[in-house]
């Protein structure tokens, strides 16, 4: 699905003046009445294309592009830095956690992956193939730019 | 900066140096190529956005950065991998 | 100027690779406390790298209190990333934290009013039908002003939030309490925080934490109670995280009645039949009883006890059997003192064997956790959420744990710290600390106490006497009350009520729709509970308004007002203060007090609550220009100023100090009391805490001789268990993706996909008795409900065998039609943990 710029205030504009003729507000419910009871949709699989997605900015934790099912993340063991760490990546080819989780609270540099970025699931998400109920229309910097071009 | 097929890794270091040797620290700094002293303040902290081909230069830096003297510490604050470069010729100056 | 305007005028046009170069130059000079060139007040084009502008602001997610910085672009927000400098999570955020530019722009925003309407008319059948704010008011101001002439101030009603503003909560509290003389008013974390307040105003008179997060870098032993951290307070678990892996020595304890993730980290995990915590909390107490590990002398101080009242019934609705049979349902915060002795006899019952038998738990495991307790040399942080305060016995359970700390005296030292977490980002700035609830007043005052009325009356400028003197309706009450038609004006701000309340077919759904009833609900989008109403206002969110939050350690942040609110949309301050201008004093005071008092006939309520003096005494010139201010700008005057400071003069002086306005919004924020300048880290303790007199120790001055309360409290059971037709234990809450009814984050497309529907988590085995596979659909169905959802036996959830666990955030999948409105009954919080349900394939 693209993510690509859906200029706010023109949505905004056909909300503002058209007559809701939906029996239901409720985007997230659909149209399901608040007293019945929908067939749930069958659970979705997980995207596992190992296909790099683009951020929304800069500081954004990259979403996970593969499966992690049954990877143990725990006081024994933790398996996602057994292709991502430092350590191994040259055999992985998988994408070196940046430097900034080799970094104690305070700033400083520590020789190995930080106890406080341990748990990896806390900040990087799998994706589903679920198609998102509602649209976003978040803007990133280069939409911006190129709207802020495009209305020269 | 020219564009590149590589992806650019961005980076900035704070370094803490003693105030009375900042301005040294500061020019010596400048003279590594990938390097750029960015801010600073009276107590001796600089900022320094780096410029680099990959991690192993940022480490390398933070250890040349270490010994030079009057510089205390150096320490990486932020990494960032540019993987598009296609932008690059796009900034568009009024 | 608007920031727009000045955004536009003075940016030097910026390539991606600067904006990324802009990004880490400002993160490392905020992280080294440099100014970088150009903050939001310095201005200067000279530089390519001042194109940015970063403001910061708390999170908008949970207790917590994550700081981040937000950057914006014409008008828009276009990143966040988590502030350095912040003590709370230096740099850090969970996933939902990291998307936080993306939770205002859903394309189905509310954008103007909607009011259900056939054929031009205001109709509770109708459709849902755009007005302007002057119709929305008029229509709203005359439902309300029938309600209360007809039937006087108990048939209006508020339900607000523990994700209010500081300043919102405070002026609907006004709005309620002072206006339409209403204590109807009660916020979201009646569902959430209630019972840990009751265990703080019993045991020690005041409420809020005693320690601050501090404690997790000093602690040498976590134990978990009924707290999800790793997916609830991820911030704070990875600060927990921290201190595990770096200190070998250290021990982290998980009990809960499910193993979920927050046990990858436990060294002795802990599975414990629902309830059965509060026997385990009495078998520590005797354990370090029997073994002789009291700290004497801080008990014979600091420390008195008392024996509560028990059989007090199930919060349930009169006429319930389990009510009826309760002895003591009207008297249930009651308690008479004991000696140490009695305490010791009465907690002697609870031996190893019977609360392992009790519980589930093995005696290995029991035993492990006392020693830890007991031990004088273990630092120990108890740390607790919704498995603690969703409880029938919530009070007691919270009170229990205190026991177990003031037994040893492990409790306001760094690491030694019972510490009650809040769910909410501003369930104790808002809620709690200004009162928005139906029994109480600001400050930790009540409504039923006449000399706290007085004080109020006075510092509002009200007539005397005015204030009304009762109880109000509570979360669960106000439901009951809508549906039996004794609350008939209804303004729902910021929560999701009709998704998140508990039994909502055979209370909260009739209620909205009956027919006596006109409900407004103000929300930033089409929530069910928006579905529910009669009208709807479209309100600005998080960065489109100034704001004040306070987490669960005590800290205050403050924000400014970044980008503009979509349509017509307003904030739920504008919407209560504008509100305000369509009553006068003449049409909602009672006319003895008008006669008695004439120089307050003919006001209307704006005058009285909100140009009084107080609240509009700063001018609009004491505003920050560089930021907008939408309120503020709207009526004149910097009106959260206004408000903050008439709202802090309750607290400065009694142990609730804040600092002043313009301080919060320089700093990131300050841990109350501030006195002097000097925040409070740890309270109750004499050299942290400026309230502690010299010579004394420890003084728990929440009560009037200084000491706190151990309290015994026996063992009792749910009030609906697992039987031979609903023969498994139902367990509602969250996951990680998702924040509270998804109301924001299932609009977020990562958040979404992550996790796109609520599944029901359960044994392997127990779907296998069932003839159920993984993936498929089924009926979840109690006596009050059903709803149909896929079986998940492979996720991160392992409820043992007997009990199953679904999640809140979806809006097609109503787990509360399931639930049972039981409530702590001295709380009044529902059990959200414990009912009994059915599972059977939708096919059959």
């Amino acid at each position: 699905m693209s993510e690509k710029v859906i200029v706010c205030f023109f949505v905004l504009s056909l909300m503002a003046f058209n007559t809701i003729a939906n029996e239901s507000i409720a985007t997230l419910r659909g149209q399901t009445s608040l007293s019945n009871e929908a067939t749930p949709p069958l659970m979705e699989k997980v995207e596992n294309r190992d296909i790099k997605r683009k951020r929304n900015y800069p500081m954004q934790p990259p979403t996970i592009p593969h499966k992690i099912n049954n990877y143990q993340v725990d006081l024994k063991t933790n398996k996602c830095l057994t292709c991502h760490s430092r350590k191994y990546t040259e055999q992985s080819q998988a994408p070196m956690i940046s430097v900034t989780h080799y970094m104690d609270r305070d700033g400083n540099f520590l020789a190995d992956v930080s106890p406080r970025r341990y748990f990896c699931k806390q900040c990087h998400v799998t994706q589903t193939v679920a198609t998102p109920l509602v649209d976003n229309s978040f803007m990133d910097i280069d939409d911006i730019l190129k709207a802020e071009r495009n209305q020269r | 900066m020219t564009s590149t097929a590589t992806p650019t890794h961005i980076s900035s270091v704070v370094v803490h140096c003693k105030p009375e040797l900042m301005k040294t620290v500061a020019n010596l700094a400048n003279t590594i190529e990938q390097l750029e002293v960015r801010a600073s303040d009276a107590g001796g902290k600089l900022v320094a956005l780096l410029e680099t081909k990959n991690e192993q230069e940022i480490l390398s830096i933070i250890s040349q950065l270490e010994t030079i003297n009057g510089v205390l510490t150096a320490t990486l604050v932020y990494h960032e991998i540019d993987y598009d470069d296609e932008h690059m010729d796009e900034s568009y100056n009024a | 100027m608007t920031m727009n305007t000045w955004m536009n005028h003075t940016m030097p046009k910026l390539s991606r690779r600067e904006f990324i170069k802009a990004n880490a130059v400002a993160t490392a000079a905020a992280a080294a406390g440099i100014s970088i060139p150009v903050s939001a007040k310095n201005l200067s084009t000279t530089h390519n790298q001042n194109t940015l502008t970063w403001a910061k602001a708390p999170c908008r997610f949970c207790g917590t209190g994550c700081s981040v910085n937000v950057a914006t672009k014409k008008g828009r927000i276009v990143a966040t990333h988590g502030d350095i400098n912040s003590p709370v999570n230096k740099g850090l955020n969970c996933v939902k934290g990291y998307f936080l530019s993306k939770i205002l722009y859903g394309t189905d925003r509310l954008t103007t009013p909607l009011l259900r309407k056939t054929n031009g008319k205001y109709d509770k059948n109708g459709e849902f039908t755009p007005v302007s704010w002057d119709e929305a008011f008029d229509v709203m101001a005359e439902k309300f002003k029938t309600a209360l002439k007809n039937k006087g101030p108990k048939s209006v009603g508020m339900f607000g939030s523990g994700q209010w503003t500081v300043w919102e909560g405070y002026a609907a509290v006004k709005l309620m309490k002072a206006g339409f003389l209403s204590n109807n008013i009660d916020p979201n974390a009646r569902h959430c925080m209630a019972s840990a307040v009751g265990g703080f105003m019993r045991t020690f008179g005041i409420d809020e934490p005693m320690g601050c997060y501090d404690d997790f870098e000093h602690a040498d032993a976590f134990v978990l109670w009924g707290s999800n951290m790793a997916e609830m307070h991820p911030i704070l678990w990875t600060r927990l995280t921290d201190r595990r892996l770096s200190a070998p020595h250290v021990k982290v304890s998980v009990l809960s009645t499910f193993e979920h993730r927050s046990f990858e980290l436990a060294d002795i995990p802990i599975i414990f039949t629902p309830q059965t915590d509060m026997a385990i909390l009495n078998y520590i107490a005797n354990y370090i009883i029997q073994n002789n590990m009291v700290d004497q002398s801080f008990v014979e101080k600091h420390v008195n006890f008392r024996k509560g009242n028990d059989d007090i019934g199930y919060g349930l609705r009169a006429e319930h059997v389990l009510q009826k049979n309760a002895k003591n349902a009207k008297k249930a915060g009651g308690s008479q003192p004991i000696s140490f002795e009695d305490f010791a006899k009465f907690v002697s019952k609870y031996d190893v064997d019977y609360v392992s038998k009790l519980s589930g738990v093995s005696t290995k495991s029991l035993e492990k956790l006392a020693k830890i307790y007991a031990d004088p040399n273990t630092k120990v942080m108890s740390l607790w959420t919704m498995g603690v305060n969703q409880h029938t016995r919530g009070v007691w359970t919270n009170n229990l744990l205190y026991n177990i700390h003031l037994l040893t005296g492990k409790i306001s030292t760094p690491g030694n710290s019972p510490f009650s977490l809040t769910g909410q980002p501003s369930a104790c700035g808002t809620a709690r600390e200004v009162g928005t609830f139906s029994h109480r007043l600001p400050a930790d005052m009540v409504v039923k106490n006449p000399k706290h009325r007085k004080i109020a009356e006075h510092k509002w400028k009200l007539p005397e006497g005015i204030l009304p003197d009762w109880n109000g309706a509570h979360a669960v009450k106000q439901n009951r009350d809508l549906k039996d038609g004794n609350i008939n004006a209804y303004w729902v701000q910021v929560n999701n009520n009709v998704q998140a309340a508990p039994n909502m077919n055979q209370e909260t759904l009739p209620g909205y729709r009956n027919p006596d009833n006109f409900v407004v609900v103000s929300d930033a989008y089409p929530t069910v509970t928006a579905q529910a109403a009669d009208l709807v206002l479209p309100t600005a969110m998080w960065v489109e308004k100034e704001g004040a939050y306070g987490n669960a350690e005590r800290r205050t942040q403050f924000w400014h007002q970044m980008v503009e609110a979509p349509g017509e949309s307003k904030s739920d301050l504008w919407q209560l203060v504008e509100f305000s201008k369509r009553f006068t004093t003449d049409e909602v005071w009672p006319e003895h007090v008008l006669n008695k008092n004439p120089s307050y006939k003919n006001k209307t309520l704006y005058d009285v609550l909100f140009t009084n003096g107080q609240v509009d005494a700063f001018p609009l010139s004491e505003t920050d220009s560089s930021f907008n201010n939408h309120e503020s700008k709207d009526f004149g005057f910097y009106l959260q100023k206004g408000l903050f400071e008439e709202y802090a003069s309750f607290g400065r002086g009694k142990a609730h100090d804040l600092a002043d306005f313009d301080t919060y919004h320089e700093t990131r924020g300050l841990r109350w009391p501030v006195v002097n300048g000097k925040e409070t880290l740890w309270r109750f303790r004499e050299g942290s805490d400026p309230y502690v007199k010299t010579g004394k120790g420890f003084e728990f001055y929440g009560k009037k001789d200084g000491r706190a309360v151990i309290f015994a409290l026996p063992y009792e059971p749910p009030a609906e268990s697992p039987d031979k037709e609903f023969d498994l234990w139902l367990s509602t809450g969250r996951v990680l993706e998702h924040w509270h009814s998804g109301s924001m984050t299932q609009r977020v497309p990562e958040l979404y996909r992550a996790f796109p529907d609520a599944v029901v988590f359960m044994h392997p085995q127990d779907a296998r008795d069932r003839q159920l596979r993984r993936g498929d659909e089924v009926r979840i169905i109690s006596r009050r409900g059903e709803i149909k959802t896929r079986v998940e036996t492979r996720g991160r959830n392992k409820p043992p065998q007997g009990l199953v666990f679904v999640p809140w955030f979806d809006a097609s999948q109503l787990i509360n039609k399931v639930t049972l409105d039981a409530t702590d009954p001295i709380s009044k919080q529902t059990d959200f943990k414990k009912c009994a349900v059915k599972i059977i394939s939708a096919r059959a």
